[in-house]
């Protein structure tokens, strides 16, 4: 984890001539130095009267810099986070570990098993039927091919100079989101389409990680439902209003990915399952709420003859096609940073 | 089937139901010989495919269009029937002899036709209409007994346009641009009717699925009253255009056009282009200041229809032969009867049977034939010579031929395809494979249907998500038969919606018999006109000898290729008739050393057929009759003509432009 990575993020999302001040754009260090010495004097003590903040206080976060102030909320939020095995079923869990207090108890929160190699031979027919639209959507594939926050921002009125708090949540869940996807694509290592068809041709260059889960689905759903849970929390509650237009551009942006020949439609459903629950985990640790665990067996995601089964935006969510959800929900502990972010981006939205 | 999955994992064919609206049960033997499949496929999903869905309300009314049996004419009909359950327009007592006509239907009406042999043998056959808008309610004043007593054998010479005239059938038709008025500044456009009663929006075009509750009736003081002897829409003639735009017309002389068409609740001439405006220009303006017209066409009268917008948004078959039918008959019934007129109809679709047979095209050579020559009707030869919609083979006796039809994702209206067989074809199997599945649904012979579910996993029950109709014969063409397979969409916002995967559907046809047969399958137009947004995408066909590779000679057919995908052979169905004129595109500007081949648009049917001596079904149309340009050159695709507003020039491409142009020619040569 890194600054740079955080305050790249962030800087590309929430901007602002805070970062110029900061890193001295205007000004050499020559000039200060020349100033300084033109005004100085001799040395007349520690005259400011200077307040100390509070030890370890969340809203200390108020004064840092975008960058450290998500790279510390996004040590919390990972806190306790660890992924399990089977290697016998082919299966990998994301479970949560609260670290404070006496026994450690893990709770799940993603049980995920990814299709066998001939379900992913009979997507890549899909994939190929995709292509098609390749000449309609190239601009938006383009255009989406970052966090493709401006496409959330033109949905619900999202402002750099209103919603600066709720820019920084999303990018502190971006980086959630990016980390997890990480570790399940490096798990199931699962091929690209391009691997099964030299008819494929991706429209733009195949990124070098693996394609089960897929990152802009995941990514997508994630900011979604994030949204949503964001402008519910309001006082305005618009996130029912919203929820539509969200999902369906979540699933525009996934089903974009298919259509540029890097995605198979199951990369899409799994990552629409992921985050969701990735959402989740983050509002239960910013409220201090519960998390249903949810299950995706891509084995079972296909048609009841076998056939490739399309990715589509109201299959459900908690059964069928492999997916689940478990009954009862479990606290995974609250995170009083990431509760302080939270916060702060609810007030935007008043 | 219930709630669960298909327990047969979606491998086999469900039978077509009972009607709703027709009560014929469509899987009873023979039940499908003769008629209109697409009737049959939309009782088997509810009428879904149509734009404007009806919600839960049983539909009242039904539009066809009719041809009578020989030696039947339209008085005879009306005699045989009651207006209660068949309402026919009243212009079409007005031409004796006749022979077909639209109407509108309740469910009685196919009762009786089961019921009453002396009416079953007054009709030859029937294509539904389309299902939508104002054709789902009655008609205003229909043919009644009482008519045939007082029906006028013909109209007295007084009392219509002397000519010549020039029709126009289309849709968005700007009358008071500059181009068609006269010198003085009046209307030339002597009658115009619109055939639609109301909007959904104030945007036509907009899809509304499931819509309907924004729906606003036109007012009747703005766009005129209801023409009585059509039944529905409605009409203005030249004094009350002409009243409109002086009352629009500022003390200084300046009509305000935009608020001229929102008066007249003409919401589409918002927009600053509009194909029928720019038809209209072609055939009958008065050109601009780089190339202005002065000739009969550019001073003579018009009659203008304005299609119902349905026509510009349906999707579901092309089912536009009440539509212009009625439009052709409205604008005869305004001229006198010596006058001269040329129709132009720049519209269409793809499928049918091609051979002119079509109820439409049978119609239109009809009419032509008892106008005795003063009626000529242009039709441009279509746009789709290099969409991949047209494959043509001959299968010998134990010989095979598979077909991909590819259907696009995010296509939310449905698709079709025709399979058309000659007669004496009745050896041909058909076998259907679905994406994504290893084996075909049972093969289909003559006379058998089926309706496929997919073995679909949504949780309201299961509904049809493809049908193949493979009738004896068939009410869409007189000779051979067509086997119709139709697809729902592959996509919808709404989960209760039917939608089909996506990719590949192969067909494979095999020939059991002991002759040769040639077919010709054809894929019905699914494109998104000019101005909407109907979520349609074009299905094509793929093969992998088929050369689409942009090199040169590509463009054409190769007569040695094996590829079953032709161009030649793909027409608009409405212009393959013995009487009415095709019209071709070409370019203006071409090279003449590398001749005819560069002398074409490329999207056009051209003349010579390169591949002219492929087999083909008995009287089935390729090459257009005549040519006129509709591009500029090689590079500049479309031609010029008038916007929307006074002044403006708009470029569109494709044989619309061309049709006009020729019906300007007929029209200076009349």
């Amino acid at each position: 984890m890194s600054g740079g990575i955080s305050g790249g993020i962030s800087g590309s999302i929430s901007g602002g001539i805070g970062d110029d001040i900061g890193n001295g754009n205007l000004l050499s260090p020559d000039a200060l130095t020349l100033s300084r010495a033109a005004i100085v004097g001799p040395y007349a003590g520690a005259t400011l009267q200077a307040k100390e903040p509070p030890f370890d206080k969340p809203a200390n976060l108020a004064l840092w810099a975008d960058g450290p102030r998500i790279t510390a909320c996004f040590t919390e939020l990972v806190e306790g986070l660890l992924f399990d095995t089977d290697a016998g079923r082919k299966q990998a869990t994301l479970a949560h570990a609260s670290l404070r207090g006496g026994r450690l108890q893990s709770k799940r929160l993603v049980t995920l098993r990814a299709p066998r190699k001939a379900q992913f031979k009979k997507q890549a027919e899909l994939v190929a039927a995709y292509a098609d639209l390749r000449p309609d959507r190239a601009a938006e594939i383009v255009a989406q091919m970052g966090f493709p926050v401006p496409f959330w921002a033109s949905v619900v009125g999202l402002h750099e100079h209103r919603h600066k708090k709720t820019l920084q949540l999303l990018d502190l869940a971006f980086q959630l989101a990016v980390h997890v996807e990480m570790r399940f694509k490096q798990i199931f290592a699962t091929l690209r389409p391009e691997a099964f068809s030299p008819q494929i041709q991706p429209m733009i260059s195949c990124p070098g990680h693996g394609s089960w889960p897929s990152g802009h689905a995941t990514e997508a759903f994630l900011a979604a439902t994030l949204i949503e849970a964001l402008l519910n929390a309001a006082t305005l509650g618009n996130g029912g209003a919203a929820r539509e237009q969200l999902q369906r551009l979540a699933a525009r942006i996934a089903t974009n990915r298919v259509v540029a020949g890097v995605h198979f439609p199951v990369d899409s459903a799994v990552g629409r399952l992921l985050g969701t629950a990735l959402t989740e985990f983050l509002v239960a640790r910013a409220t201090g709420g519960e998390t249903h665990e949810r299950g995706f067996d891509g084995r079972d995601y296909e048609q009841a003859n076998g056939a490739a089964l399309d990715f589509i935006l109201h299959q459900p969510l908690d059964h069928g096609h492999g997916c689940s959800r478990a009954t009862h929900g479990a606290a995974v502990g609250s995170a009083p940073l990431v509760a302080w972010l939270w916060n702060e981006a609810v007030k935007e939205w008043a | 089937m219930g709630e669960k999955n298909d327990p047969n994992g979606g491998k086999t064919w469900q039978p077509l139901p009972q009607g709703r609206f027709t009560g014929t049960d469509w899987s009873a033997p023979g039940a499908i010989n003769g008629q209109d499949p697409y009737l049959a496929w939309a009782e088997a999903d509810g009428f879904a495919g149509y734009a404007q869905r009806h919600g839960d309300q049983p539909l009242k009314w039904l539009p066809i269009a009719i041809e009578l049996a020989p030696g039947a004419d339209v008085a005879a009909l009306v005699a045989a029937s009651r207006s209660r359950w068949l309402q026919i327009p009243r212009v079409y007592l007005s031409l004796p002899g006749l022979r077909f006509c639209s109407a509108r239907v309740s469910p009685t009406f196919f009762k009786r036709l089961r019921q009453r042999p002396e009416l079953s043998a007054l009709i030859a056959r029937f294509e539904l209409g389309l299902p939508v808008g104002q054709h789902i309610h009655a008609l205003h004043d229909p043919c009644e007994h009482h008519h045939l007593k007082h029906a006028r054998p013909q109209a007295p010479a007084s009392a219509g346009l002397r000519g010549p005239v020039l029709g126009l059938i289309d849709g968005g038709l700007a009358l008071a641009n500059t181009a068609f008025l006269t010198a003085q500044g009046a209307p030339r456009v002597q009658h115009f009717w619109r055939q639609d009663s109301g909007c959904g929006s104030p945007w036509p075009g907009q899809n509304h699925h499931g819509g309907g509750h924004s729906h606003v009736p036109l007012d009747p003081a703005r766009v005129g009253p209801t023409p009585g002897d059509l039944g529905y829409g409605h009409e203005l003639d030249a004094a009350a255009i002409a009243r409109a735009m002086q009352r629009f017309t500022s003390a200084s002389g300046t009509l305000d056009e935009e608020a001229l068409y929102r008066h007249l609740q003409l919401w589409d001439l918002a927009r600053p282009v509009n194909h029928g405006t720019h038809v209209m220009g072609l055939a009958s303006g008065s050109g601009n200041l780089l190339r202005p017209h002065d000739d009969t066409a550019s001073r003579c009268d018009l009659v203008a229809v304005q299609l119902d917008w349905s026509n510009v948004l349906d999707t579901s078959g092309g089912a536009m032969n009440v539509s212009v039918l009625d439009g052709l008959m409205y604008i005869l019934a305004r001229c006198a009867p010596s006058a001269q007129v040329v129709v132009n109809i720049s519209w269409g679709t793809l499928a049918g049977p091609h051979d002119g047979s079509s109820v439409l095209e049978a119609a239109m050579d009809q009419l032509i034939d008892l106008l005795g020559g003063r009626l000529q009707i242009t039709v441009p030869a279509g746009n789709a010579y290099q969409s991949r919609t047209h494959a043509n083979a001959t299968l010998a006796p134990g010989a095979e031929e598979t077909l991909h039809w590819r259907i696009q994702p995010d296509d939310y209206t449905q698709s079709f395809l025709e399979i058309w067989l000659p007669e004496g074809a009745d050896g041909v199997q058909i076998a259907v494979t679905p994406p994504g599945h290893d084996q075909p649904l049972p093969a289909m012979r003559p006379g058998q249907s089926g309706l496929w579910t997919g073995g679909h996993d949504s949780g309201a029950k299961a509904k049809p998500v493809c049908a193949l109709i493979y009738p004896e014969s068939t009410a869409l063409g007189t000779q051979g038969t067509c086997a119709l397979l139709a697809l729902a969409p592959t996509a919808n916002w709404h989960a209760n919606t039917a939608t089909a995967p996506c990719g590949v559907w192969q067909v494979r046809l095999t020939n059991t018999g002991t002759q040769a047969v040639t077919f010709d399958a054809t894929i019905e137009r699914d494109d998104v006109a000019l101005g909407q947004h109907t979520g349609a995408r074009q299905s094509y066909f793929e093969d992998r000898c088929h050369d689409n590779s942009g090199n040169l000679g590509s463009f054409i057919d190769d007569p040695v290729n094996p590829t079953p995908i032709r161009r030649s052979g793909t027409f608009n169905s409405l212009s393959t008739g013995q009487r009415t004129i095709s019209v071709g595109g070409t370019r203006r500007a071409f090279d003449l050393g590398l001749g005819y081949l560069s002398h074409f648009a490329r999207y056009s049917p051209q003349r010579p057929d390169p591949d002219a001596k492929r087999a083909q079904r008995p009287g089935v149309k390729k090459l257009p009759d005549t040519l006129q340009p509709s591009d500029d050159n090689a590079v500049l695709w479309g031609v010029l003509s008038a916007g929307t507003l006074s002044g403006s020039v708009a470029r569109l491409a494709g044989t619309s432009s061309a049709a006009p142009q020729e019906a300007r020619r007929r029209i200076n040569g009349a």
